[in-house]
């Protein structure tokens, strides 16, 4: 569904490199996490695959069609978008935020109503309470939710995840990352998530690309992860989830 | 101040509100309106570009930081004309500055946040302006503008030495000619006009925290009504006037294309003699318009590029001023020089109005008793204890560079003031001597004695009257005001100044007792 082919990212003309000569494929319903710390380039690939940053050099196909050559607004405009500042335009009620790009596409008053329910109540906001509120009358995690509904919007197949629950707590984040799961099943969406947190790529991932100074330095499937590492790197990524679940296990027996 | 005088003069002064407020504010309101357009796309296309925003802020700084008048006499030069447009366009730079930062500071403001959402759910560049980053940083935005409307309501009284009306023109009038009634007037109305639009501007800039249409519709509705307010009350000031019976009738078949707009400088005597002219052209059933108070220099200028028709100037003036000559040559030669001169830029000199008015020096009469002084030549000796007081413009001018070579006459200090208060200042003893105009009614108080030039180190001032070549042509009215040649003595003129400056009486009734023109 979703394919880099040799992206490179440089913002001094060749100098530096961002991203280096990554290549990811991602199949059909299928979720990719980007793993990294700071500075490893996983946003910046994820942003490029919405041209919110142009590549360098490289191509990208979503559904085979290469992107690199679209109009990047009507690009934006098929593809779900969350990321971890929300950025909910404070102005407008929670159900016009919603259905703002509908607003903008000409849906009728009556039509975008009926969305903005079905999207909060698929967020578990439900929307006789939350739809004409302002975004500063909510808490964090309602924001978020508020966040997806909003990417859900305009029914895309494939989302993009930038450390979407970067700034929740850890309850919070737990039931949101539960959430996220049964919207991404249940509607079949293709989905690139970007994280720094290996648990939560454990959990959402089928694929996990690990990502560090740029390059890809592992691709595989949870399972494959754990059982062989193939890498330093990837080995101490792993050993905090690990150490963390021995050390709850061993604390409860 | 507020006797019974005052009161009965108040419905007089009111009747030129409507005028003079329309004036300012429709100055005022498309200078604003005008700086808006300019300023927030420019703040808008800045925001993006920081190697413009240096520029165009270091350019607005710049504008600011001319005072109002300066800008003015400026815009006057470089467009070679008085009038609206200088005053506008001075205006409009005034207020790019503040709307200017304010928009740049605004938009700036705009969360980050917001905008990554903007682009990532697919708003173009167009959309993303007018639905996010617009409506976020509006309010920073009309804090600018009300910036901008408190500067720009305050200089528009400024307008009025360029020729604009505005309600300034009490302002200026009331100082010039000692009427607290006109000035009173306007002071309160500026002042009023600036708060309610502050207030008005303050509510809008409330609507967009508050994102409330009531807010907004509200001070948008209060805006148009400040608008129209002058018409409003020109419809009320007309129900209450009776319709005047009868139009005037052109004689000898003479169509008057428009009126006559009839020039003076800033200071009482002008304004007499502007309502003399006016009574002599509707004698020969000419409409006419006024621009009073314009700048000395500004004034001969209008005449040149027929902004104004007719004005009365001094032979001293044109001479050394528009001329540049100096040296002394009798008065009759030195009229023919000057209207050789002015007829190269399409001037027309009628010629004398018979009175003068030079500069004379002045003291206490106590004083000149006392230390025996009748003369320049008497002062002398004393000067180096007195303290001298004149316009600014005097103590630069050839003539006093004349009077120190010709008697050696050096004062202990010398101020600059204006001649509306060199009197009083004179009268309580601020100053000693001062040097003042012949015609001044306030030398007539018989508190003050004048000296004597033996030397005859100032020149003659004669009143000219000149004219345009549009009302040259007009023979019947030309001719007629060619009948006031010498009709004014210079006792006349002081008596018809006095009757303002001391005993604050109307213009209108001053101007009645010049003599008209022989029929």
């Amino acid at each position: 569904m979703i394919q880099l082919r040799d992206i490179c990212k440089s913002w001094d003309g060749g100098k530096t490199f961002a991203v280096k000569n990554v290549s990811l494929e991602v199949g059909e319903g299928k979720v990719l996490a980007l793993l990294g710390g700071s500075g490893s380039g996983k946003s910046t690939t994820v942003k490029m695959i919405n041209r919110l940053i142009e590549p360098t050099s490289g191509s990208i196909l979503i559904g085979g069609e290469d992107i690199t050559h679209q109009d990047p607004v009507l690009l934006r405009r098929r593809i779900g978008y969350v990321f971890q500042s929300i950025g909910l335009l404070p102005h407008m009620t929670v159900a016009d935020n919603v259905t703002l790009l509908l607003k903008l596409e000409g849906v009728p008053a009556e039509q975008r109503k009926e969305r903005a329910t079905e999207l909060l109540n698929m967020v578990d906001l439900p929307a006789e309470t939350f739809a004409q509120r302002l975004p500063s009358e909510l808490s964090g995690g309602q924001r978020q939710r508020v966040g997806f509904a909003r990417a859900l919007a305009a029914e895309p197949k494939v989302m993009l995840l930038d450390e979407p629950f970067g700034a929740l707590d850890p309850v919070t984040r737990d039931t949101l990352q539960i959430e996220f799961q049964r919207i991404q099943k249940s509607l079949g969406l293709t989905a690139v998530i970007v994280t720094h947190d290996m648990a939560e790529a454990l959990l959402l991932a089928d694929m996990i690309a690990v990502m560090h100074l740029g390059k890809v330095l592992r691709i595989g499937t949870p399972r494959e992860l754990l059982q062989d590492p193939g890498d330093d790197y990837v080995a101490k990524l792993l050993e905090t989830p690990r150490r963390h679940g021995e050390l709850v296990q061993e604390l409860s027996s | 101040m507020f006797d019974a005088d005052f009161w009965s003069r108040l419905p007089y002064q009111l009747s030129l509100l409507p005028d003079r407020l329309g004036g300012h504010v429709f100055l005022a309101f498309t200078a604003l309106l005008a700086g808006v357009l300019v300023s927030i796309p420019l703040g808008i296309f800045c925001s993006r570009r920081p190697q413009f925003e240096r520029v165009a802020v270091t350019v607005a700084n710049i504008i600011q930081t001319i005072p109002g008048m300066a800008l003015l006499a400026i815009m006057v030069f470089a467009l070679h004309r008085t009038g609206i447009m200088p005053a506008w366009i001075a205006l409009v730079l005034y207020s790019i500055l503040p709307i200017l930062r304010n928009t740049i500071a605004g938009m700036k403001s705009v969360d980050a946040g917001c905008l990554e959402a903007a682009d990532g759910i697919g708003l173009n560049a167009w959309q993303r302006l007018r639905i996010v980053e617009l409506p976020l940083a509006a309010p920073t935005i009309l804090a600018g503008v009300r910036t901008a409307s408190a500067w720009v309501v305050g200089a528009a009284t400024l307008a009025y030495p360029v020729g604009a009306t505005s309600l300034g023109d009490y302002i200026f009038a009331g100082l010039q000619t000692s009427n607290p009634v006109a000035l009173m007037v306007g002071c309160v109305f500026s002042a009023a006009l600036a708060l309610i639009l502050d207030m008005l501007l303050g509510g809008l800039e409330k609507a967009s925290q508050k994102r409330s249409k009531a807010w907004a519709f509200g001070s948008i509705g209060g805006l148009l009504l400040v608008a129209i307010s002058p018409m409003l009350l020109k419809v009320i000031d007309q129900e209450q006037e009776f319709a005047p019976t009868g139009e005037p009738i052109a004689s000898n078949q003479f169509v008057q294309e428009k009126p006559y707009v009839i020039g003076g400088k800033p200071f009482t005597e002008q304004y007499i003699l502007i309502d003399h002219l006016e009574n002599v052209l509707h004698d020969e059933n000419r409409t006419t318009e006024t621009k009073p108070g314009l700048g000395s220099n500004v004034v001969l200028e209008s005449l040149k590029q027929g902004d104004i028709d007719c004005y009365v100037d001094y032979s001293g003036t044109l001479w050394a001023n528009e001329m540049k000559r100096s040296g002394n040559v009798p008065p009759a030669e030195m009229m023919i020089d000057i209207a050789t001169h002015l007829k190269e830029s399409g001037v027309v000199t009628l010629g004398p109005l018979g009175f003068r008015n030079d500069y004379v020096f002045a003291m206490r009469k106590e004083q000149a008793d006392e230390l025996d002084i009748e003369s320049i030549e008497d002062l002398v000796s004393h000067a180096k204890d007195l303290t001298a007081a004149c316009e600014i413009e005097f103590w630069s001018r050839p003539e006093w560079k004349n009077v120190q070579s010709k008697y050696g006459l050096q004062f202990d200090e010398t101020k600059s003031m204006d001649a509306a208060l060199m009197y009083g200042a004179l009268s309580r003893g601020d100053a000693d001597v001062i040097v003042a105009y012949r015609t001044d009614g306030r030398l007539d108080s018989g508190e003050f004695v004048e000296l004597e030039d033996p030397r005859f180190a100032l020149p003659p001032y004669d009143a000219v009257l000149l004219i345009s070549e549009r009302l040259a042509k007009d023979r019947v009215a030309s001719e007629k005001l060619r009948k006031m040649i010498n009709t004014i003595s210079t006792r006349q003129m002081r008596k018809a100044n006095g009757m303002v400056d001391l005993h604050e009486k109307p213009i209108k009734e001053a101007a009645a007792t010049l003599n008209p023109p022989a029929p």
